[in-house]
């Protein structure tokens, strides 16, 4: 029990550490994207092709 | 012993995680700075190498006529352009078809031979006997179901001429021709555009790093007789060459408009028969490796290995054991609904399994992330019906890559123990 308090201890603090910086780096990369995608469709008029 | 699994499940997924986002990272600069560059076909190709275009097709005739008529036709002067179409041991009209093709008007005073071989070593025994002949500076290499755009080989050739002396070989861009087929073949479209437009640009735009794709590529003549040709005992010959090359010390560049098209499975038989191939074969060139992780060679070589090997080792237990854990807890929850008595076995402590479902929720929406940026580079690719692909695969598709590499681990180990040669599976060809 003393073990797994001790590693909860500094595992929970890394672990929201961690997702904290994913989280912040998915947005900037997920922000990019979108922009990304507005830029070709506005340059290759997207909406008259298709996959 | 259950808080250690969870633990290395949650580690191993967070560098999952990372190695995701600083590939799509390099891809997004890959594709921004591509925006703003402008190509261009040169009038004059006087200047640009000579190159031997080649071949391999065992009994190919449903897709050999169409795929050379691409390559005779390409944008490249023909007298540059030397094409060798290897019959590797055929039992149909592959060669005959190429002798009608070869006896057209248009094609007759073309450097076009046809190879009836009946020689061993699959794909990379046709191409070491067609290497013996060839007179190009450049080898290319179209497999059989190929189809390049007009102007795929000048891509090819113009990046390799940017440094000569530093790129040993170029690769393109292989499109699904048959991607709206059914739903295998869109997930593996999605699966094809997500490898070439994140993960190769990626790798490329941060580590100058670059892999063969198998087809749709050019080596050169002399590298490639330098290494001894084709690893004929090779079950994935592509990544095998690409370690060879990069030991001496050449680089794989990436040529992104030098596209072509090929042909994908239809049927999951198939389908599967083809990736246990190559995760075999990649197993294979992994533990061939491995000794360059202590040796003197290139830190690219070592990024390079440590990327197969957490591709295909490390996360992929990751993955089976969150699954597991996943999939147990699901399982006692539920009963424990009409069983309050039942307990899982796999009780954690504070909220730690909390952050198990965080990981697992950003590897999802990276996953999902990645394939919509590649979507958003390929014209026509981004619309609703593939981002609804691109969220649901992730259940279905991506899960069969938990299978095929399970089976093809342990059929790499019994090939190990019983001292079995692997056979070369040939994937079908569709009408």
């Amino acid at each position: 029990m003393l073990l797994v308090v001790s590693y909860t201890r500094w595992f929970i603090p890394l672990s929201i550490v961690v997702s904290s910086l994913f989280v912040l780096a998915i947005i900037g990369l997920t922000i990019a994207t979108l922009i990304f995608r507005a830029k070709v469709n506005k340059t290759y008029d997207r909406g008259k092709s298709s996959g | 012993m259950a808080e250690s699994i969870l633990l290395f499940s949650i580690i191993s997924i967070w560098i999952a995680v990372l190695e995701a986002i600083i590939i799509m990272a390099g891809a997004v600069r890959f594709v921004y700075r591509q925006q703003r560059t402008s190509f261009h076909i040169p009038e004059d190709m006087a200047h640009f190498p000579t190159v031997t275009v080649m071949v391999p097709a065992h009994n190919e005739d449903v897709v050999i006529t169409s795929t050379v008529e691409h390559i005779l036709d390409l944008n490249y002067p023909p007298e540059k352009v030397q094409v060798i179409v290897i019959a590797d041991n055929c039992s149909d009209d592959t060669a005959l078809k190429m002798y009608q093709l070869q006896a057209r008007p248009a094609y007759r005073d073309r450097d076009f031979y046809i190879m009836d071989r009946t020689g061993t070593g699959g794909k990379s025994g046709a191409l070491n006997d067609a290497l013996k002949m060839a007179k190009g500076e450049w080898c290319c290499i179209y497999d059989a179901d190929a189809a390049p755009e007009k102007n795929a080989l000048l891509f090819l050739t113009q990046k390799a001429m940017e440094k000569p002396e530093e790129y040993g070989a170029v690769f393109g861009r292989n499109k699904a021709r048959n991607r709206g087929q059914n739903f295998l073949s869109r997930c593996i479209n999605l699966e094809l555009v997500t490898v070439q437009r994140v993960h190769h640009t990626g790798l490329w735009e941060l580590f100058k790093l670059g892999t063969i794709p198998g087809t749709n590529f050019i080596v050169r003549t002399e590298l490639m007789r330098d290494i001894g040709g084709w690893d004929e005992d090779a079950i994935t010959e592509d990544t095998a060459i690409s370690f060879d090359i990069l030991t001496r010390g050449q680089l794989i560049a990436l040529a992104p408009q030098a596209e072509a098209y090929q042909q994908e499975p239809e049927k999951l038989s198939v389908y599967m028969k083809q990736r246990e191939r190559w995760s075999k074969g990649n197993y294979q060139v992994i533990l061939d490796n491995a000794k360059h992780l202590f040796d003197g060679t290139s830190w690219r070589i070592k990024l390079h290995i440590l990327y197969y090997a957490a591709s295909y080792f490390w996360f992929m237990i990751a993955i089976i054991i969150s699954d597991i854990l996943f999939l147990t807890n699901i399982v006692y929850q539920t009963i424990a609904l009409f069983n309050p008595g039942v307990v899982s076995p796999f009780q954690f402590a504070g909220d730690v399994y909390v952050y198990l479902i965080i990981a697992w929720a950003l590897m999802y929406y990276i996953y999902v992330l990645q394939i919509n940026l590649a979507l958003a580079a390929d014209i026509g690719q981004s619309n609703t019906r593939n981002f609804i692909i691109s969220c649901v695969s992730y259940f279905t598709y991506a899960q069969l890559f938990l299978i095929i590499s399970i089976k093809a681990f342990y059929s790499l180990c019994v090939d190990k123990v019983a001292g079995r040669k692997t056979k070369w599976y040939k994937t079908q060809r569709f009408d």
